[in-house]
């Protein structure tokens, strides 16, 4: 157990290595994704300007706080485009032109290899930037402690909605074995994605509902945040990672669900 | 050779092309629905909180529906030919149009309408749906000539973004790499139309700035006509304005063509 | 027991058809039309340790689907496999770890990485030890010619040299079973021999076991003593590559040339006419007739030249082909 752990450490380790060095062969292109990612992020902070503007306040949280939640949802964004986006806009290519069968025969796990290969580096960099310090200045103005069970509180929910960031966006990749054309089903899930930038606070209660127990999408950008803000007891963080580990299971058996398809259904 | 009918066999290719992605159309409307319906909740949650009637000058109905018109304007206008012709000027395929008696603006301007002209009638639709029921619940009060102004300056609106879209894609004969440079362009152009939010978010002087750009009558413009925010003589002012800047635009693509076009041929493709 | 072992594999598969327009396009959505293709029907073979064996078949013959089983990669609809004492698709990583699978039209090799890195990559990926890959990855690159070009970037590199570097990525853990599918396709006369004299080589020195297709003969001819030949799914032969023409009644092929013409009507008592005109013929007839014809053809025609050659492969080959789709 302890020897594959550190297998797979060291073959992620590789991958990184790999990117970097791939990356800095194009300096243009890095330069380039920094301000393609900028721009979003500028498009992001639209809302910042709307909720300081009209002074907004949500059950109470002033827009202050309210930075700690589009914060926490800009640096997962950044995650997301850093570590898993290029991988799942790869897997459908994998499957179409046939790369996933070579990775087939590697003894180590394909899922593994296909979803996470590939680490942009220059993606992520304004978001996590940028959204560390809207949840610093979030931090500081709400007058909540900087103590370790608060900093290791808002790390394990962190570390839960990466987990549950990768479960829930790999779905559409893993739709590519099945069907062809997947390209407008991950940019509805894109946009859906945009829904977190604020609590789900303002979502009537059946959003909520389905955003929290259905599709676990409002987990990821309002359990830390609400943590910090002291109105989510460890209880809850508990069942949260709980919960992303039993998401993570039954993505895992759907994607060994789709490679059995994608076994016995090619040729 | 008959202009007309050659022109005319382009137009209903391009009409061709978009039945081919209707169902790519039809599943961005959908997309294009979330961001709408979170800003909907978003602003829903500002004006309760307020209690104000209006703020940036816009009633929480008015706001509403310039968020839902904005979202349906933007997807309508949205250019996607950019890559093409990037390809097209990088790979060589310009050379076609240029031994062959077609001028390659007019190829790219009536393929343009083709493929917007389903989605035109599509949009048309949706937004009498939508002007129905907002004049039902009062939000909106109808009157005749702004439904006829706005419908022209949706299709100015067209003709300018697809102008601004063609003079940007002049950039692909100097720069290398491009795809990431269009992406940047067309979010920018968007957020400055006012395709996200209404320009009045950035206050007084960036709305008066912005008025001496195009980028206002190609989404800001034609809503706030419709929604009845722009006063009787303000509306045809800025229908000359958008006008006039159609106009300019096509002979600053012209110009910008031209010369770029002459260092492509210099180069040899 | 068998290194390889193979009974009655069989693997079909269902496709779709779509018909064009918008409201075939929405009946698909609810129902399909399926049909079904068998890409491989019972298929039976034994290989034994360090023989190298050639699958030949045109396209879409089963060749690549066969290899696919027995990697693991696909599952078979019915039938059995033993692979070095695992069952391929079970995908034991023990098992991944004996074997290695190069396909020449898809690269491992990352475009804008030096081989080196895919290669370092892959030592991890097999756990080889340390010393090991140092002593492999010395050795592969001095058979193959390209130590200098390990630290080039791959984009960089001649189609031939790609694929060097390819086998050198899939060598690295000293596989014992060696799967190649169209190895040497795209590429130049001389790159195909070096990659051909390679594995050869590789073959001979290590003890490997190798299987191959490729539909270009010189591949099968130059490397491998034994040949499956499969189409349309079917095995049609299994044997060397050299004996096909057994199965054909042991046929020669008599060329003349002569100093005056002779019309065919003379010369097709003798045999089957395979090409002629007024100064020159080729005969196709059996072993036994030989003497008898040459006697004939020397004395009563006028006859300059003579040669008498074995049928080609090819001709047995498409002839074995033609004879499975007529039968």
């Amino acid at each position: 157990m302890f020897r594959t752990m550190r297998k797979y450490a060291r073959l992620y380790g590789i991958f990184i290595k790999n990117c970097l060095i791939a990356q800095m062969e194009f300096r243009g292109n890095f330069m380039m994704s920094l301000l393609v990612e900028s721009v979003y992020l500028v498009a992001k902070l639209l809302y910042v300007l709307v909720v300081f503007r009209t002074d907004l306040h949500v059950d109470g949280i002033p827009p202050e706080g309210l930075l700690l939640f589009i914060g926490m949802h800009t640096v997962v964004t950044g995650f997301y485009v850093g570590l898993f986006f290029t991988n799942f806009m790869k897997i459908p290519e994998y499957v179409k032109d046939g790369s996933l069968d070579l990775m087939l025969t590697k003894p180590v796990s394909l899922q593994f290899m296909a979803s996470l290969r590939y680490v942009d580096l220059a993606l992520p960099i304004p978001d996590i930037l940028v959204g560390l310090v809207m949840i610093g200045i979030g931090w500081h103005a709400m007058e909540i402690p900087l103590t370790f069970l608060h900093i290791a509180g808002f790390a394990l929910l962190l570390l839960v909605s990466m987990v549950i960031t990768y479960c829930l966006m790999i779905i559409p990749a893993l739709l590519s074995f099945r069907f062809v054309q997947t390209g407008a089903v991950s940019e509805i899930a894109h946009s859906v994605w945009d829904a977190n930038n604020f609590p789900m606070a303002i979502y009537p209660t059946w959003v909520r509902r389905i955003g929290t127990f259905v599709i676990p999408l409002f987990l990821i950008t309002n359990f830390g945040p609400l943590f910090l803000l002291g109105q989510l007891s460890w209880l809850y963080a508990g069942l949260a990672l709980a919960g992303s580990l039993l998401l993570f299971v039954a993505i895992r058996l759907l994607w060994q669900r789709a490679v059995r398809g994608y076994s016995s259904a090619s040729s | 050779m008959n202009r007309r009918r050659l022109y005319s066999a382009i137009f209903s290719m391009g009409v061709q092309h978009s039945m081919e992605y209707r169902l790519h159309f039809f599943l961005g409307l959908l997309g294009a629905m979330f961001p709408i319906l979170v800003q909907y909740f978003i602003w829903t949650a500002v004006y309760r909180h307020s209690g104000q009637a209006a703020l940036f000058s816009y009633s929480y109905g008015q706001i509403i529906l310039y968020t839902i018109l904005a979202g349906l304007v933007s997807k309508l206008i949205a250019t996607q030919f950019e890559q093409q012709i990037a390809d097209d000027i990088k790979n060589g395929g310009l050379n076609k149009y240029l031994i062959k008696p077609v001028s390659y603006f007019g190829y790219r301007l009536v393929s343009f309408f083709g493929q917007k002209a389903i989605y035109y009638g599509i949009t048309a639709l949706l937004l009498g749906g939508i002007i129905w029921f907002a004049s039902a619940r009062g939000a909106l009060e109808l009157q005749a000539i702004r439904l006829i102004l706005f419908a022209i300056t949706l299709w100015g609106a067209l003709l300018l973004n697809f102008l601004i879209a063609y003079c940007i894609c002049a950039s692909a004969f100097y720069l290398h790499e491009i795809s990431y440079f269009f992406v940047i362009t067309s979010l920018l152009v968007n957020i400055l139309s006012g395709g996200m939010f209404p320009l009045e978010i950035f206050g007084e002087s960036v709305v008066k700035a912005l008025q001496f750009t195009p980028f206002p009558y190609t989404i800001y413009f034609p809503v706030n006509v419709l929604s009845g925010k722009t006063e009787v003589a303000a509306m045809y002012q800025g229908l000359l304005i958008q006008w006039g800047w159609i106009l300019l635009f096509i002979g600053l693509s012209r110009l910008t063509w031209q010369v770029s076009m002459k260092k492509y041929s210099a180069v040899g493709g | 027991m068998d290194f390889i072992h193979v009974r009655e594999l069989h693997k079909s598969f269902v496709y779709y058809r779509k018909e064009a327009g918008l409201r075939n396009s929405l009946k698909n959505l609810f129902v399909r039309k399926s049909l079904v293709k068998e890409a491989v029907k019972s298929v039976s073979f034994d290989i034994g340790p360090g023989e190298c064996v050639g699958f030949l078949g045109p396209n879409g013959a089963g060749k690549t689907t066969t290899l696919k089983m027995l990697s693991g990669i696909l599952y078979p609809t019915s039938g059995e496999a033993n692979v070095l004492g695992y069952v391929p698709w079970e995908r034991k990583n023990e098992f991944k770890r004996l074997f290695s699978m190069v396909m020449g039209q898809k690269n491992q090799l990352w475009w804008d990485l030096p081989a080196s890195e895919s290669i370092y990559l892959n030592k991890c990926i097999y756990d080889v030890d340390d010393h090991l890959y140092r002593r492999s990855l010395a050795e592969l690159s001095e058979m193959l010619d390209v130590q200098d070009l390990l630290d080039v970037q791959v984009r960089r590199l001649s189609l031939g040299e790609r694929m060097k570097m390819e086998l050198i990525a899939a060598l690295i853990h000293r596989p014992r079973l060696l799967y190649l599918d169209e190895p040497t396709i795209g590429l130049d006369f001389p790159s195909q021999k070096k990659v051909r004299e390679f594995l050869k080589y590789y073959n001979e020195q290590f003890g490997a076991t190798i299987l191959l297709t490729s539909h270009y003969m010189k591949d099968v001819e130059d490397l491998c003593r034994r040949t499956i030949i499969i189409n349309e799914g079917n095995l049609l032969y299994d044997g060397e590559l050299h004996r096909i023409n057994d199965r054909f009644g042991e046929q020669k092929i008599i060329k003349l040339q002569f100093s005056e013409p002779v019309t065919e009507q003379r010369l097709a008592k003798f045999g089957r006419i395979v090409r002629a005109d007024d100064y020159s013929a080729v005969l196709e007839l059996p072993k036994y007739r030989l003497k008898e014809v040459s006697r004939a053809v020397l004395d009563s025609f006028p006859t300059i030249d003579w040669t008498i050659e074995d049928v080609p492969i090819e001709d047995s080959i498409s002839m074995l082909y033609h004879k499975e789709s007529v039968g």
